[in-house]
């Protein structure tokens, strides 16, 4: 460390804005900050090419209020994310109902709400920190002094600026002096440059330009115009094509919806068979199955698997009323439920095929129609299969007590 | 405050060890396993109900002892110099392990035997009449199983002795090398270590219900696994200089370091947690639901709750700040709740395949707890007394000592 270096003035006449001390090693550099702490300098700094553990604290320097700030601003994150997915979902309004999802389902916006409590908090971190450090700085008198650049690799500085109500020019560099510094510059205010005034009228009139096209926009949003509107794509404002309840000068009628010519039938549509369609037969149900459904071993698996599909989830496995959806609407005390009907009941065993199978294409009482997921021969199939439930039924209490009672007879018999 | 700072630490090693608690510790550990054992087979579903609450306990201190090998892992793959100081209390966590590795023989055996009271896999009976489990038992099955498990602890059990070897080595010769070497090693042991904890995750966990799967699991034991430990360290870290070693070695910069870690890892197991349940919430497959479904019945909904709050979102309030982490008694407070808390989550896992009705806590839950903790914290208070408490010659620890967070 050599000493007896003068104080460098960089200009007499300028205003001063403090002294600059340089240091070489990171050490110095933690005990002049210790010193210059304790010898009660407010306005001073310390610069580093790196963080250097312990220094804030050589500094003297309090904890900072960014937590806080953060951690409000995390809050607000989170809120907003709650807010804006309960509020999207529509619980406020018209409501969107998401693959059966609750609205706010705390689930499904747990990862909003993680994401935006995190990029408020990145964000605030980031840019109140620069504003807490005074930061974008464009411009600092210590750039003027040519060492100052190695602050980006090798040495060490300390800036005591001049309003510090301890600062006196020599007094201070001698101070500096003292801890060891290298070399102590005095720096120098920057003459201040005034902004040409072309430049000051060029960002008038470009402030002013700019409002123009949202002043156009905002006045055709609020006004009518008797102008045609702008077709960009023409053959796609205008297809040449009818739509419903359109008018039209070629027919006589003036629609643009035609009838169909009566008597015609669509491909596939002809729907004779009223014992196989509507499960009548001369206008009533009937038992026996249509002529189309052959009776056998497939018929009745493939009507097992068509029940398996529509009916367990209401009416059970084996159709006696005790179905998922029942068992759960009965777990959560649903006051309007409405039981699904034993299958294998009093009510349905009287029923006749017809019967049932119209139940089945039309929907019964709180049952819904169908026809229109179910074709036909399914339907006919699943009466099928529905018999054999019925039949593989266990028998009543009352009735298997009797047999008991016969089979006791018996052996008493014997 | 310097990298020059002074490393004659005159406390680096406590005379006579920590042979006062160490000895009766294992004693007294080796009781309960013995009690817990001869409990578990008496009559009923005693062995049911001791392998359940054997397998908690198990689980809960191998989570202790794999964070403390992925800790010293860790440590030397970035070449982090702040935890040389607790490193070697870390180093004799994870030697701990091939302890648990004899404390797993009851659970094996019980496999072994085809007793599907833990595991209901290990039944060939049961296999059979199961469609799902028959394509699952190339995997799951009693063999397969045994020979896993021998390699997840021979790995960790290695991978332990290595790295405290060495560095107990390094106090004699204070070779650089050695730690140039660590450091080589700890890449290819990180990744073995994470595998072997993943499966291991799959094996002794998640296959206790082998219809479900989450290919999560393995990450989720991790998150315990380094929360655990980290709230670990800190207590052993105070244990050591209650007993008078280290007394300037660990500052509170050291702790504030571990606090970090541990909060770290407490939003770490909140987010993996929710990861896994919010996708399958989302999905609402039923083969994948039942998990969630069953734990949400009844008393176990509230060990649900609990989890949710005390072991996510009230620490993670408490710990967010830098004074509770800067704050001995509150780093302290915040460990005990945590390890307590690992407890709930380790009896959540297992102990609902035991009763998934009723949340049974009883006295072979107490016994399995104080027999494999005494064992295992007692051979880490024996292996820790053996040596230096901390690597004296290793190159970095002056920087260690003077380590200051910015």
């Amino acid at each position: 460390m050599s000493h007896g270096h003068d104080v460098v003035d960089t200009g007499p006449a300028e205003r001063t804005h403090g002294l600059l001390a340089e240091f070489s090693t990171p050490d110095a550099l933690l005990d002049a900050s210790r010193k210059c702490r304790d010898a009660g300098f407010t306005k001073w700094d310390a610069c580093t090419p790196y963080p250097i553990h312990g220094l804030e604290g050589a500094m003297g320097i309090k904890m900072t209020r960014l937590p806080w700030v953060v951690f409000f601003m995390g809050l607000t994150g989170f809120t907003t994310a709650t807010l804006l997915q309960i509020g999207a979902n529509g619980a406020f309004g018209y409501a969107f109902h998401i693959s059966g999802k609750p609205l706010a389902g705390w689930p499904s916006m747990g990862p909003v709400m993680f994401e935006l409590t995190v990029l408020f908090s990145a964000l605030t971190t980031l840019l109140t920190m620069a504003v807490f450090n005074n930061l974008p700085l464009f411009n600092h008198p210590a750039f003027k002094v040519e060492n100052f650049k190695h602050v980006t690799s090798h040495s060490f500085f300390v800036i005591v600026e001049a309003r510090d109500p301890k600062f006196t020019k020599a007094g201070t560099a001698d101070f500096l002096k003292s801890l060891g510094a290298e070399k102590v510059t005095t720096l120098t205010e920057p003459t201040k440059v005034e902004i040409p005034k072309i430049l000051k009228y060029v960002a008038i009139i470009a402030t002013c330009a700019a409002l123009i096209p949202p002043a156009i926009i905002f006045r055709a949003r609020n006004t009518h115009s008797e102008n045609v509107k702008i077709h960009l794509i023409d053959d796609m404002d205008f297809q040449p094509k009818f739509r419903a309840q359109q008018t039209t000068t070629f027919f006589a009628d003036k629609s643009a919806d035609r009838l169909a010519i009566p008597g015609t039938v669509a491909q596939g549509e002809l729907n004779l068979d009223d014992h196989l369609l509507k499960g009548t037969v001369g206008g009533k149900f009937l038992n026996g199955f249509p002529a189309a459904i052959k009776i056998d071993d497939e018929a009745m698996k493939r009507g097992q698997k068509m029940f398996n599909i529509y009916c367990t989830a209401c009416h059970g496995l084996a159709g006696n009323g005790d179905g998922m959806v029942h068992q759960r609407a009965i777990d959560i005390q649903e006051s309007n439920w409405v039981p699904p009907t034993n299958l294998a009941g009093e009510t349905t065993l009287k029923l006749t095929d017809g019967e049932i199978f119209n139940a089945i294409t039309n929907g019964i009482r709180n049952m819904q129609p169908y026809g229109g997921q179910i074709v036909p021969e399914d339907r006919w199939k699943i009466v099928l299969y529905l018999r054999a439930l019925q039949k593989a039924q266990p028998l009543p209490a009352k009735t298997a007590d009797q047999v008991n009672e016969l089979k006791g007879k018996k052996v008493g018999a014997n | 405050m310097d990298a020059h700072a002074n490393t004659n630490l005159t406390d680096a090693k406590l005379e006579g060890g920590f042979g006062k608690f160490a000895l009766p510790l294992m004693i007294a550990g080796l009781v309960c396993t013995a009690a817990a054992y001869i409990m578990g087979n008496g009559a009923g579903d005693s062995q049911k109900q001791f392998l359940h609450s054997y397998l908690t306990a198990f689980l809960y201190f191998l989570a202790i002892g794999l964070g403390g090998l992925f800790f010293v892992i860790l440590q030397h793959l970035v070449g982090a110099s702040w935890s040389i100081t607790v490193r070697r209390i870390a180093e004799c966590v994870a030697v701990s392990i091939p302890v648990l590795a004899v404390l797993f023989i009851p659970i094996l055996l019980a496999v072994i035997n085809k007793n599907d009271a833990l595991y209901m896999w290990a039944n060939p009976e049961t296999i059979a009449k199961d469609h799902l489990l028959q394509h699952k038992s190339p995997w799951l099955n009693p063999n397969a199983f045994a020979i896993r498990a021998f390699l997840y602890f021979s790995i960790w059990s290695v991978l332990a002795f290595y790295f405290h070897r060495t560095s107990v080595k390094q106090d004699e010769s204070g070779d650089a090398e050695i730690t140039v070497k660590q450091r080589t090693i700890s890449a290819p042991a990180m990744i073995l270590f994470g595998f072997s904890l993943t499966f291991a995750a799959f094996d002794f966990i998640m296959s206790l219900t082998p219809h479900w799967y989450s290919t999560i699991f393995g990450i989720y034991y991790f998150a315990s696994c380094a929360m655990s430990f980290m709230a670990t360290l800190a207590l052993l870290s105070k244990f050591v200089q209650r007993c008078g070693g280290l007394k300037t070695a660990i500052s509170i910069e050291h702790y504030h370091d571990i606090g970090k870690l541990l909060f770290t890892f407490v939003f770490f197991w909140g987010y993996i947690s929710f990861s896994q349940f919010m996708l399958i919430w989302y999905s609402n497959i039923p083969e994948e639901t039942e998990f969630f479904l069953h734990r949400m019945e009844g008393g176990w909904m509230t060990v649900s709750l609990v989890l949710i709050f005390c072991h996510f979102l009230i620490p993670f309030i408490g710990m967010l700040s830098r004074t509770s982490k800067r704050s001995r008694a509150l780093l302290l407070f915040w460990s005990i709740w945590m390890l307590v808390m690992h407890y709930v989550q380790m009896f959540w896992l297992v102990k609902h395949n035991y009763d998934s009705h009723h949340v049974a806590f009883g006295l072979l839950d107490v016994l399995c707890m104080l027999g494999i903790g005494g064992l295992f914290i007692g051979n880490i208070l024996r292996v820790l007394g053996g040596n230096a408490l901390v690597p004296v010659k290793e190159p970095r620890l002056a920087k260690s000592l003077a380590f200051q967070n910015i």
